[in-house]
C-alpha cells in the first residue's frame, strides 16, 4: 500500500500540488492509525496531503480516478487491497463561482443531426432532470451522453472541449439551459438558484465521467495528460475551462494582496538615505540635545501612473480579464490606472471600475463598451484611433501596458503611430499571452511592435503572470 | 486524549458541537500524531469554537493567542520584566552585592513574563494552544512559529533551548486572508470548514437555540441556505444564522414574513450592497 500512496503523491505533484515527503510520511502514519475503511481513507488523505482548499477539486478528481476499481491496471490490485472501499462521489467541495452559467457562452446551439423527433424529447428530459435534481438521474443522463460518443479515440484526449461540446449537443444542453433561463423569470429566486447549482454539478459530472471514460480506454498515460492540464500554474490561459477560470481569479486576488503587502513591508524596513532633521532633533532631546542616532525620512514609494491597453478579442479575452483584475486589485499602488479595451478601436473603461466590484466592471465593459467595429482585431487602426482620441492621457510619467497577441489580421501595422505613443511615455511593456514560438507566424507582427517597446514578455500561464507582475510593480 | 474517531465525535457532541466525519478525522489525527491543526474557512463557521470545545472535551486549559499585524515574540513567547529588573538593580545598588551577582540574578525565572506560547510549552498537563487568525500576523511571525510548532521547543538567547514539558495540542485558524508558506503548511494537519448543509445547519440551530419553534427553525435555515447561493460579498455563516435565530426567538415570532425579514436582515448580512441585493429579491427567497 505504501507504494500506492507514493505513486498517488507523485501524480498529485504532477498536477502542481506540493506534496512533501513529510506529508506522505504523515499520511502513512495516519493510515496506520485509522485504518483503510471507507470514508476514513479519503478523509485521511485530504487532511494530510492537501493543505490548500483550491486543490480540493483536483484532489477529488484524482482520487476518484486513481482509486477507481475500473481503472485499468489498478482494478485487481485495488480490489484485493480495499474490497470494502466505497468511492465517494460528490463528496468534495462544491464549485462556488456562480456568475456564469456553463454553456451559455455558446448561445443556443440545437441538436441537429440527431433526428427531429428525438431532439425535442432530449431537451425536455434535460430540463426535467435539472428541475428534479436527483443525483442518479443526473449521472444517468451524463452517462447516456458519453455513450453517444461511441468508442473513445486518441484524438479525443487532445481536444476535450470539442468532445464536451459534442456531448452537449447530443443532450441539447444549451437549449435546456436557455429554456431554464427563460423560465427563471417565472419562478422564485430560490428555485432558480438551486437550478443553477445543479447545472454546475452536472457540468462537473460531465467532465469527470468523460475523463474517466478516456482514462479507462487509454490507460495511465491519458491520466497523466489530463492531470497536467489541471496544473493551473502552468496551464495556458486559452485552455482554461470555466471552473478553472474561477479558480485562477481566486488565486489572483490572493496574489494581488501578497504583492501589495510585500511592497509595504520592504519600504517599512528599508529606512535609510535621507536624514529627517526634524525627527533627529526631537530624538536628541532624550540624550540631552546630543544627536546620537540620526533619524531617517520615511520612504514613500513612487507610484506610477499606468495606462492599460487590453485586447479583448476572443483570442486573448481571458488573459485580458485576468490582467484587469490584477491591476485593479492593487490599484492603491498606483496614482491612477486608466484602462482602455479594444478590438479594432480603443474605448476608455476606467469609469466602469470606480466603486464597483471588479466582476461587475468587466461585465459592464461588454455591455456598454464601444470597442469593436468589425469584430476582428486591428492593432494598426486601434493605435491610430488612440492617438486621435486619447493621446493626452500619455505623458512622461505614465507606463503603458499593452496586452495582446499582436495578431493583426493582415491589416496595416501603423508602426508610426505606435512609435509616437511610445516616445510620449516613460515605459512601454507588452504582454503577449501566446507562446513565444508562435510570435511572428501567420498574422502575428509581434517583433515589429516589439521594437518600440521597452520590454516584451511572454505571459501565457499563471506562473509567468506572477513573475511578470512582480517585475512590473 | 482521544482514542478513536468515534470518541472525538461523541465527546464534541456532548459539548454541543456538531462535527462531521472529516473534521473528526482531522482532530483525531492532530491529537494522535501530535501535529498542529490548521483550520481554514470563511468567517463564522466555527473554527475558533472547535478549538474551544476540544479543550473542554479534553478537560484541559485553553491558551489563546490572538494574532494581529505587528505581533512579535515579546508578546507571544516571553518578555523580560524590565521594570522589575530595574528595581532589582537599584535595590542591589544599595547593598554591597557585586555587579556579577546582580547580573546573574536579573536573568532568572523570577524576571520573566511567559506569554501564551511559552505558557503552553511549560504547562505540566497538555493544554490546547489556540493561535487565532494566524493569517493576520506578519510573515516573520509565521517563520518564528515553525520551531515552536515542529519541535515543540523555542530557543532563547539568554536561556538556551526550552523544551516543552508536555506537548500541547496546537490549533491554528485562518480566514484565508493570505496564503501561508509551504514550510508551515506541511507541518500541519489541514482542515477546511465550509458552510454546512441544510440538515446539519438545522441540527446546529436546534442545538444552540433552545426553545426555538421547529417550523421557524426550518424556515430560517432554508432562507439562509438560499441566500448563500447568491453571489454576495460576505455570505452569512453559522454564527450569523444563530444570531438571527436568537433574535427572532427574542422577538417572539413563530413564522417568517417579508417585513420581519427586511427589518432584521442586518443581523444576517454585513454589507449594504448585500442587503440591497437580497431586499430586491426577497419575495422569491422566502420559503412558504
Amino acid at each position: 500500500m505504501d507504494r500506492k500512496i507514493l505513486e498517488f503523491a507523485t501524480l498529485l505533484r504532477k498536477t502542481g500540488v506540493n506534496v512533501s515527503h513529510t506529508e506522505v510520511a504523515d499520511c502513512l502514519k495516519a493510515l496506520a492509525l485509522v485504518g483503510l475503511e471507507k470514508e476514513n481513507f479519503y478523509n485521511v488523505l485530504v487532511c494530510t496531503l492537501i493543505k490548500d482548499q483550491s486543490y480540493f477539486r483536483i484532489f477529488d478528481r484524482l482520487f476518484y480516478y486513481y482509486f477507481d476499481p475500473d481503472f485499468t491496471g489498478h482494478r485487481s490490485e485495488a480490489l484485493k487491497m480495499w474490497p470494502n472501499l466505497i468511492f465517494p462521489e460528490n463528496n468534495g467541495v462544491k464549485c462556488s463561482g456562480v456568475d456564469n452559467v456553463p454553456g451559455t457562452e455558446q448561445g443556443r446551439s440545437t441538436g441537429f443531426g440527431q433526428g427531429q423527433g428525438l431532439a425535442t424529447a432530449a431537451v425536455d428530459q434535460f430540463v426535467q432532470v435539472i428541475k428534479v435534481g436527483k443525483p442518479d438521474e443526473m449521472a444517468d443522463m451524463v452517462k447516456k451522453g458519453i455513450e453517444s460518443l461511441g468508442r473513445i479515440r486518441e484524438e479525443d484526449l487532445e481536444d476535450m472541449k470539442e468532445v464536451v461540446r459534442q456531448v452537449k449537443i447530443f443532450l441539447e444542453w444549451n437549449m435546456g439551459v436557455y429554456r431554464l433561463e427563460n423560465e427563471a423569470a417565472g419562478v422564485e429566486e430560490s428555485v432558480w438558484l438551486v437550478w443553477k447549482e445543479r447545472l454546475e454539478q452536472m457540468e462537473d459530472l460531465l467532465y469527470r465521467e468523460l475523463e474517466k471514460a478516456v482514462i479507462k480506454e487509454l490507460g495511465q498515460a491519458a491520466l497523466e495528460t489530463i492531470l497536467l492540464r489541471e496544473n493551473l500554474n502552468e496551464l495556458d490561459f486559452y485552455r482554461l475551462s470555466a471552473p478553472q477560470v474561477n479558480e485562477i481569479k481566486k488565486k489572483l486576488s490572493k496574489f494581488a494582496h501578497r504583492l501589495a503587502t510585500r511592497l509595504s513591508f520592504r519600504q517599512k524596513r528599508a529606512k535609510r538615505g535621507k536624514i529627517d532633521l526634524h525627527k533627529t532633533i526631537r530624538k536628541s532631546m532624550g540624550t540631552g540635545g546630543i544627536p546620537l542616532k540620526p533619524a531617517f525620512r520615511d520612504r514613500y514609494p513612487t507610484r506610477p501612473e499606468i495606462v492599460v491597453l487590453c485586447d479583448i478579442s476572443g483570442s486573448v479575452k481571458v488573459f485580458s480579464e485576468f490582467m484587469l483584475q490584477l491591476v485593479y486589485s492593487i490599484q492603491n499602488r498606483f496614482i491612477h490606472v486608466q484602462s482602455f479595451v479594444f478590438v479594432d478601436t480603443p474605448d476608455e473603461v476606467t469609469e466602469y471600475f470606480k466603486n464597483q466590484e471588479i466582476e461587475d466592471g468587466i461585465k459592464n465593459i461588454y455591455n456598454k463598451g464601444k470597442f469593436s467595429k468589425t469584430a476582428f482585431s486591428d492593432y494598426g487602426q486601434m493605435f491610430m484611433d488612440f492617438c486621435d482620441k486619447y493621446f493626452e492621457v500619455l505623458n512622461k510619467k505614465t507606463t503603458l501596458l499593452v496586452i495582446g497577441d499582436a495578431r493583426n489580421n493582415y491589416h496595416k501595422a501603423q508602426n508610426d503611430y505606435f512609435r509616437k505613443m511610445c516616445r510620449e511615455v516613460k515605459k512601454v511593456i507588452w504582454l503577449n499571452p501566446e507562446p513565444a514560438e508562435k510570435w511572428d507566424k501567420e498574422d502575428s507582427i509581434m517583433s515589429s511592435y516589439g521594437l518600440c517597446c521597452d520590454q516584451v514578455f511572454e505571459c501565457r500561464n499563471l506562473e509567468q503572470l506572477e513573475k511578470v507582475a512582480k517585475k512590473i510593480i | 486524549m482521544f482514542s478513536s474517531i468515534e470518541e472525538v465525535k461523541n465527546k464534541l457532541t456532548q459539548q454541543k458541537y456538531l462535527i462531521n466525519d472529516r473534521l473528526a478525522t482531522g482532530v483525531f489525527l492532530a491529537a494522535k500524531l501530535q501535529k498542529p491543526l490548521l483550520i481554514e474557512g470563511p468567517a463564522g463557521v466555527g473554527k475558533t469554537e472547535l478549538a474551544k470545545v476540544v479543550a473542554k472535551a479534553l478537560d484541559t486549559e485553553l491558551i489563546r493567542l490572538q494574532c494581529y499585524e505587528g505581533l512579535d515574540e515579546s508578546k507571544s513567547l516571553f518578555e523580560w520584566n524590565y521594570q522589575k529588573q530595574l528595581l532589582r538593580i537599584q535595590a542591589n545598588h544599595l547593598t554591597d552585592k557585586t555587579w556579577e551577582e546582580t547580573k546573574a540574578n536579573i536573568f532568572s525565572e523570577e524576571f520573566y513574563l511567559p506569554r501564551p506560547i511559552m505558557k503552553a510549552l511549560q504547562a505540566e498537563k497538555p493544554v490546547v494552544l489556540l493561535v487565532d487568525e494566524l493569517d493576520k500576523s506578519d510573515e516573520e511571525f509565521e517563520s518564528f512559529l515553525l520551531e515552536a510548532l515542529s519541535d515543540y521547543q523555542v530557543s532563547i538567547p539568554e536561556l538556551g533551548t526550552v523544551k516543552a514539558k508536555s506537548i500541547p495540542m496546537v490549533v491554528l485558524t485562518s480566514n484565508n486572508y493570505r496564503d501561508f508558506s509551504d514550510a508551515l503548511k506541511r507541518r500541519c494537519i489541514h482542515l477546511y470548514i465550509d458552510y454546512p448543509s441544510f440538515e446539519r445547519e438545522l441540527a446546529i440551530v436546534r442545538l444552540k437555540v433552545p426553545g426555538i419553534n421547529e417550523a421557524l427553525a426550518e424556515k430560517i435555515v432554508r432562507f439562509v441556505q438560499s441566500v448563500r447561493k447568491m453571489v454576495l460579498k460576505k455570505s452569512p455563516s453559522i454564527s450569523e444564522t444563530l444570531d438571527w435565530a436568537r433574535t427572532l426567538v427574542l422577538l417572539g415570532v413563530d413564522t417568517l414574513d417579508q417585513e420581519l425579514v427586511l427589518n432584521t436582515l442586518n443581523i444576517l448580512l454585513k454589507y449594504q450592497q448585500d442587503i440591497k441585493k437580497v431586499e430586491e429579491r426577497i419575495g422569491g427567497l422566502l420559503p412558504d
